[in-house]
């Protein structure tokens, strides 16, 4: 992804659109299972709570 | 080269977003693990390896597995050390944990690991320069 598609994609999704932070948990999604693991497997409840967390935080973020 | 143009400062939104999410979900997890008290290992004595065991010896051994001394100064200092401030400097520069990886490892504040971690090279310093006198 172009740096400019990124900023407007981040600029919209810290705004509240949805469809914006749906590409972004898509684009980080690696990041996130690889967190999510714990003792080699994959924990869903813990990959469900750092997505429900990061939707909730995504418009603290200051860009 | 012109390193203020907007392509490189979208770059260092992407690097910055990415390292605020990498904190995050770590923040996530390590709350998760301390509210779920089944992820902490408990294992019977007699399933540990003599290796893990002899972490444990009231006169450890030298050369803890690991950290590779040319000096031999170091490596005594290092094993007057606590159990718990080896631990701290090996996943630290060893295993190059981050102090919140530690904090969540040992189940301390990461301030708690900051203090131990300055106090342990301090007194390193302090043991090498008593030597040197």
């Amino acid at each position: 992804m172009e740096a400019n598609e990124f900023r407007l994609l981040l600029t919209k999704a810290v705004a509240g659109d949805m469809e914006s932070v749906e590409k972004i948990l898509l684009l980080y999604m690696p990041m996130v299972n690889k967190h999510c693991r714990i003792n080699g497997y994959i924990d869903e409840d813990l990959r469900q709570e750092m997505l429900i967390h990061i939707v909730k935080n995504l418009k603290k973020f200051k860009i | 080269m012109n390193y203020h143009n907007g392509e490189k400062n979208n770059d260092r939104l992407r690097g910055e977003f990415t390292a605020w999410l990498e904190k995050l979900v770590i923040r996530v997890k390590l709350d998760y693990i301390r509210k779920h008290p089944r992820y902490l290992d408990v294992i019977s004595i007699d399933e540990l390896s003599e290796e893990t065991l002899s972490a444990y010896d009231d006169k450890p051994k030298l050369n803890p597995a690991g950290f590779d001394f040319d000096d031999v100064k170091l490596e005594e200092a290092f094993m007057k050390l606590t159990v718990l401030r080896r631990r701290i400097l090996t996943m630290l520069f060893v295993d190059e944990m981050t102090p919140e990886e530690i904090a969540g490892v040992l189940g301390c504040t990461i301030e708690a690991v900051y203090n131990n971690r300055s106090r342990a090279l301090k007194k390193l310093r302090e043991a090498l320069r008593k030597e040197d006198e």
